[in-house]
């Protein structure tokens, strides 16, 4: 009581004369937090001799004072220890007296003086990443590389020779090698301009797309299954990846292909908004609802995060539970980027048909009425079969009324599989008396064994696929109910999936009967009376000619006939409409913030925007899906943006030459190391808009370079220096990956299958058909698999038998730069797998085929792996050792050998 | 400015194993010596990793064996590490985790006011355990008849009776107790040990998993990925039905053409000689360097593979012991008799499954997952865990090998205290509570740490996540969890994430 009138009395007087912050507050500040969050040091990025700062909050995102508004304001919710493991000061505690001069300074507006800068800081961008381009740099790629090397005194290599030009122009740019004839048309084209015009016809070839499209599948986690515990496939998905191989081949400009990705649907592009659910997705949904939260947290934290270091190499999913660290983004900007995504789901999506499609189908549609309107006179109605057929989402079975105890749906036959209902209802005067909540029971023969499909389902009163039951035979299983009691029933609904989503699994022949006790039953309705079962299209009546005229009857029989052909050819123009997995999108509900990122902790309401510092999209909260992601896309896309055009190029230079000018391709931030060469990545990336974003133009300067072309030969000096290369005094050389090392075996054995481009994939895996996917290594290997990797089928969280192991990403997260090991593992892979041994082999029979004699055959597989002759001491060794251990244990080394692996 | 500043901050402290900086390694002119001179302790180890752009583990290991200890941030007290993993959710009410009271309320009702969901049922009455509890041991800790003979270890082993996962699907908790997180692909435990501490043996994979002969666990073999480490950490699977052929490829089909051992080898010296004379002219390219080694250490294999994984050698006694010769707990007698013989031979991690994924064609639970009839399936999975475990436990011992070895022994999350099912004979999935075990290692024996509550719902004394898990084993292997990081998509990443605590409770 006394103390309580005390702080009164203060509270009074305070509010009478105001507190002074110099005098009262900053002391407390001095004495207990500004060691800590002050000038020297800012724990957490959080300092208060800063107002904007105390404004803002630290890395938490919440606002640490709120002026006016103490129970908003955080600090005090720290100072008063009321969150744990964050109470301030960490070594005790500011004094009651204390802790309430500081609430009432916050209460009272929390003033501050002058010294403590403007409310809204300057965040300093003078970052080398967000800098804007300066169009007018003007130089070279061999000035700018050579500049750099003179510092160093270093010097360039002198060029390669031709062979191993054409080579590595093959391996980089189409991951495949060169034939012999076309290296031999290179070393003896004489026209000045060989070189340009080698590079013009490599990037003109369909290969280019299929080689250079597998960096960008990598970056955006690309696969073909979910992924998670059930991995079940994604059959729809491989769209996707031949839009990507096109796009490159077309060379369509950067921009576009970044806009199309995020919104393609609003720019006729509707197959690249695979981008955005291209990565894994639980399928296995538990019950609890925070878990389900979560779940959904995670799929829209993928979308931000691939959105984010993909096109801006930006980290944003670090400010998912707190403001970045290193980086200007904070946590509300976070989700104001997830209130862009908050309205795509996984899904398959039925694209829209193409405008020739649609003119197509309407004047079908015309033929289809004037056919059908003209044969209604050879109608005879079905009296058996009064009833309409069986739809998926909700039918009636109406009786005479009569008294049950139970009611029991047997399944005779479904569309496919075991049969599912999301819900029985049986009716006494317009009353469910069938809900387990009115004392009803439901058994049944058998259920289907999963977490989503339930017995308890049927009659729990909710719709849906979530909420169903599924019986566990596919012909004559049944589920029944035992009512509370006696009860005189009517009628009986039921349906497979009320909400419309689902219409697999539908019950199409079924007999619903009652019974007053266990086993008497008798038949209440069926399907017996209903029209036949025929897709959900509307029946096709039955036409009888017989009693018209022979002319009227030949007449209509040609009606019938074209009504036929007109129906089939509209089906199938509208099978051309693509199914894709390319998400779907609904108008979403409010974003918050969410303090720790916690689904349940919810802040603020945010609008759908970028990052804070960089732009505004200028949204409103309610604005329309679509909208929001169209302005997220049109602002990455955009010539102001520092850091897309910066961030492709250097990804381009990086596949060229194993490192990027930076050299973390997706972390352009503070972090992130700074550039080697500077000037020369601004350069590319303003050469890059100058040529309309065009990928081509880049590849085209970066190949026409001295750089490119140096040999990639050691040389001491430079060595000690620059073993890595960094400075590129030379080619640097490296490993192929694996999709190019299995392409090139392919390849030099002769079976490539370079025709069959595009187009469903081919699977490395025998898959056993469980609930739960699992995969097996194939066993044997035919022409089916030997089309290019990029066609392969990518499982996620699996590795293929053989090349797997060569480094090859899993699609679980995004991948801007594979690791590139060395292990015993790959050589055993290389050494003795099936498809290895099946591989020599073929080669050798090639060689047999295509040469007469052994030191032939040695040269002519000298010239497929290596694009050079053997020397003459490789030639006699090889021959003593084809004539020692056979040609196919040749092949087999040859396949294995360093140089057939590595980029001259 | 702010930002600046704590970047600085940040570098200092966590310089283990970090990304090059581009301005150490070239804005000098000994480009190899600064960073020498820069890395610290830690730096034989990192140049040699990044020099050249990317040496393979192989040749790395070649290069650092004997000088392994150096790398170490502190004395370490096991030397290599064997886990065995139950997946599916082994319950903890009915094994380790004594709950006297759920047995007084058994048949109550559980839930009162029928508000709770648990994953996929409502909460049936309290059930108690299906095995009697008795104390064991001169530590008298409490272990379920369940396990007669691993109780008889109870002296070697400590619990953590608190731990709880942060989800409650089999996939995601799976992938948590292996790599820290919920979800796919980031690198394994055993991934990251190896990427700390390298190989031992130079004729054996330093990281070895044998999967449950039934199949793999949940979420298959991205349970023992290495994620975004360089691909020399992931983890080799040993198919011990396969004596021929334990590692896959190891030789060339039996059924393809015929290649003799001799022809084999007379094949790889050719290829020998083709690399060398490449070799030749591009010296100092240890990529090439790595590749010829991997090529010698894939014939080395040859040798080492079949051996060690031929148990013929082993004694009866031993044999018996493992049981390795009945029909259904033999096959994981042999797992832990072969983790053993890996141990001895220098592998650094071994990770054994005990159970495979759930599969809705089987008439037992293929797993621990038992929601329709614990005692059946518990039953069999706990005398096959029980048989196996003990074993291995008693053999390390005898064979001294018990102190620097390191056994772990979890699951993925724990099974409710109230029944399921419709007989109530079952469990539903428990992310709040289950039971991990340590023993050997510099683990102290018969100690317990943390507590749940008093049926065995939630954690609620020390609560554990995975991280403290794997802080501890890391500690105890000679590493601070907070130095170990790998750069990745611009996050300095770790097994422990941004948490983890060593459970100092439980360390000798």
């Amino acid at each position: 009581m006394h103390l309580a009138a005390c702080l009164v009395a203060i509270s009074t007087a305070c509010e009478v004369l105001g507190i002074d912050f110099e005098q009262e507050i900053e002391p407390i500040l001095q004495a207990h937090c500004i060691d800590c969050h002050g000038p020297d040091d800012q724990e957490s990025q959080f300092r208060l001799d800063r107002l904007a700062t105390m404004l803002s909050g630290g890395n938490s995102g919440e606002p640490a004072v709120v002026p006016g508004e103490p129970e908003q304001s955080f600090l005090l919710k720290l100072i008063q220890h009321q969150e744990s493991g964050k109470e301030m000061p960490p070594d005790g505690s500011l004094s009651k007296s204390e802790i309430h001069l500081i609430e009432q300074w916050i209460a009272e507006g929390a003033k501050t003086p002058e010294s403590y800068g403007p409310a809204k800081a300057n965040i300093d961008l003078s970052h080398w990443a967000f800098q804007p381009l300066k169009p007018s740099i003007s130089g070279s790629i061999d000035e700018f590389v050579r500049d750099r090397l003179r510092n160093h005194g270093l010097r360039q290599s002198p060029a390669g020779d031709r062979r191993i030009l054409i080579r590595r122009l093959y391996l980089v740019m189409l991951g495949i090698p060169p034939t012999p004839q076309q290296v031999e048309t290179f070393v003896t084209d004489d026209r000045d301009n060989a070189w340009g015009i080698l590079v013009e016809q490599v990037l003109a070839s369909p290969h280019y797309g299929e080689r250079w499209a597998s960096y960008w599948l990598d970056l955006v986690r690309f696969g073909e299954t979910h992924g998670f515990e059930t991995n079940r496939e994604r059959p729809n998905a491989w769209q996707y990846r031949d839009w990507v191989i096109r796009s490159l081949n077309e060379d369509k400009p950067y921009n576009e292909f970044i806009r199309e990705q995020i919104a393609g649907d609003a720019l006729g592009a509707d197959v690249a908004t695979a981008f955005l659910v291209a990565g894994p997705y639980d399928l296995v949904k538990g019950s609890d609802p925070k878990l389900q939260q979560t779940q959904r947290m995670n799929e829209l934290d993928d979308m931000i995060n691939t959105t984010g270091t993909a096109f801006l190499g930006l980290t944003t999913g670090c400010a998912r539970c707190h403001n970045h660290k290193f980086d200007p983004i904070s946590q509300r900007d976070y989700y104001s980027m997830q209130a862009v995504f908050a309205g795509v789901q996984h899904g398959d999506r039925k694209l829209p048909p193409s405008l020739e499609t649609k003119q197509q189908i309407a004047k079908l549609d015309g033929e289809i009425a004037e056919l059908t309107e003209k044969l209604k006179k050879f109608i005879v109605e079905d009296t058996t079969r009064i009833r309409p057929p069986v739809n998926a989402k909700q039918n009636e079975e109406v009786f005479e009324k009569r008294k049950a105890r139970f009611i029991r749906f047997t399944i005779e036959k479904t569309t496919v599989s075991e049969g599912c209902i999301d819900e029985l209802e049986v009716y006494s005067e317009g009353r469910n008396v069938a809900l387990a909540s009115n004392g009803a029971k439901a058994t049944s023969s058998g259920d289907f064994v999963h977490p989503k499909h339930k017995l308890l389902h049927i009659n729990d009163g909710r719709y849906g696929n979530d909420r169903s039951w599924i019986v566990d035979s596919v012909k004559g299983g049944w589920v029944q109910i035992e009512l509370a009691g006696p009860t005189a029933v009517d009628r009986v609904v039921w349906g497979r999936d009320r909400t419309g989503q689902y219409a697999d699994r539908l019950p199409i022949e079924y007999r619903v009967e009652s019974a007053m006790e266990a086993d008497k039953w008798e038949l209440l309705a069926s399907s017996a009376d209903r029209q036949a079962f025929n897709g959900g299209t509307p029946a096709e009546p039955e036409y009888h000619f017989a009693k018209f005229s022979d002319a009227e009857a030949v007449q209509g029989e040609k009606w019938l006939k074209q009504l036929q052909i007109a129906r089939q050819l509209r089906q199938e123009r509208e099978k051309t409409q693509l199914v894709v997995y390319a998400g779907t999108f609904s108008q979403p509900g409010p974003t918050h913030r969410l303090y720790r990122g916690e689904p349940d902790a919810k802040r603020e309401q945010v609008s759908p925007n970028a990052i804070e510092v960089f732009t505004s999209l200028n949204l409103p909260s309610d604005a329309p899906e679509r909208d929001r992601r169209l302005a997220l896309a049109n602002w990455i896309a955009s010539t102001d943006n520092p850091l897309t055009g910066r961030v492709i190029v250097n990804r381009l230079w990086q596949f060229h030459f194993g490192t990027g000018i930076v050299d973390t391709p997706s972390d352009f931030g503070l972090n992130g190391t700074p550039p080697s060469h500077p000037e020369l990545l601004s350069w590319l990336a303003s050469e890059l808009m100058k040529h309309d974003w065009s990928l081509k133009h880049i590849h085209r300067l970066i190949l026409n370079s001295d750089t490119w072309r140096q040999s990639n030969r050691p040389n001491a000096e430079a060595m000690r220096v620059d073993a890595a290369s960094r400075l590129l005094w030379r080619f640097p050389p490296r490993r192929l990956e694996a999709e190019a090392i299995r392409d090139s075996v392919l390849a030099v054995t002769g079976v490539l299958d370079l025709q069959n481009s595009g187009g469903p994939g081919f699977s490395p895996f025998e898959v056993e058909m469980e609930n739960v996917r699992h995969y097996h290594a194939k066993k044997a290997y035919g022409p089916a698999d030997w089309r290019r990797m990029i066609y392969m089928t990518k499982v996620r969280q699996e590795r293929e038998h053989v090349f797997g192991a060569f480094d090859c990403p899993d699609a679980s997260m995004v991948v801007p730069k594979r690791s590139r090991s060395t292990t015993p593992l790959q050589a055993l892979n290389l050494l003795n797998s099936r498809f290895i041994m099946q591989q020599a082999d073929l080669f050798a029979k090639r060689l047999q085929a295509d040469s007469e004699t052994i030191p032939q055959q040695i040269k002519q597989a000298w010239e497929l792996c290596f694009q050079r002759p053997p020397t003459a001491e490789e030639l006699t060794d090889s021959a003593a050792f084809i004539k020692r251990e056979g040609i196919q244990q040749f092949t087999r080394a040859i396949l294995n050998a360093n140089e057939f692996v590595f980029i001259p | 400015m702010s930002i600046e500043s704590s970047t600085t901050t940040r570098r200092k402290v966590h310089s283990f194993r970090g990304k090059p900086k581009v301005n150490e390694q070239i804005n000098n002119t000994n480009a190899c010596r600064l960073q020498l001179g820069n890395v610290g302790n830690h730096s034989r180890r990192h140049f040699l990793q990044s020099a050249g752009g990317g040496l393979g583990g192989l040749a790395l290991t070649a290069m650092l064996s004997g000088e392994g200890r150096a790398q170490l941030h502190h004395a370490p007290k096991a030397r290599r590490v064997i886990q065995i993993f139950c997946p599916g959710g082994m319950s903890q009410v009915d094994t380790f985790d004594y709950k006297p009271e759920l047995e007084k309320r058994n048949g109550t009702p559980f839930d009162r006011d029928g508000k709770m969901q648990f994953f996929a049922s409502k909460p049936g009455n309290c059930r108690k355990s299906h095995w009697k509890f008795r104390q064991r041991g001169q530590s008298g800790l409490w272990m379920s008849d369940l396990f007669p003979k691993l109780a008889k270890c109870v002296d070697d082993m400590a619990f953590i009776y608190s731990m709880h996962s942060k989800t409650a699907l089999h996939g995601p908790a799976c992938f948590m107790m292996n790599t820290g997180f919920t979800l796919p692909g980031f690198p394994s435990m055993g991934s990251w040990v190896t990427y700390g501490l390298g190989s031992e043996a130079d004729d054996l994979p330093a990281f070895v998993v044998l999967p449950d002969p039934r199949g793999l666990p949940p979420g298959g073999i991205i349970n023992w990925g290495a994620g975004f480490l360089p691909a020399e950490h992931q983890a080799t699977t040993l198919d011990t039905a396969n004596p021929k052929q334990p590692i896959a490829d190891l030789f060339p089909p039996n059924d393809g053409p015929a290649v003799t051992p001799e022809a084999d080898r007379a094949g790889l010296r050719f290829l020998h000689e083709l690399n060398h004379v490449h070799r030749e002219t591009r010296r100092g390219n240890s990529e090439l360097d790595a590749r010829i080694k991997a090529y010698e250490m894939a014939a080395r294999l040859q040798l080492s593979a079949p051996e060690a994984t031929d148990l013929s050698k082993e004694t009866t006694v031993t044999k018996q012991l493992y049981n390795i010769d009945h029909a259904e707990i033999g096959p994981f007698g042999r797992q832990c008799l072969l983790a053993r013989r890996l141990a001895q031979r220098g592998v650094r991690f071994v990770q054994i499954y005990c159970g495979a994924e759930n599969t809705t064609a089987k008439k037992i639970r293929p797993n621990w997952d038992s929601h329709e009839d614990l005692t059946r399936d518990h039953g069999y999975w706990g005398a096959v865990l029980d048989a196996g475990a003990s074993a291995l436990l008693k053999d390390l011992k005898q064979q001294g090998m018990l102190d620097d070895t390191l056994v772990i022994c979890t699951t993925e999350f724990g099974r409710q205290p109230a029944a399921q099912g419709d007989a109530a004979k079952g469990r539903d999935h428990n992310a709040g509570a289950f039971t991990a075990w340590l023993a050997g290692g510099g683990v102290q024996g018969g100690v317990g740490y943390g507590a749940t509550d008093e049926l065995g719902y939630k954690a609620v004394k020390n609560p554990s996540y995975s991280y403290d898990l794997h802080a501890t084993a890391l500690h105890l292997l000679g590493v601070d969890h907070t130095r170990l990081t790998f750069y990745h998509n611009g996050i300095e990443r770790r097994l422990t994430d941004v948490h983890g605590h060593v459970i100092r409770d439980i360390l000798r």
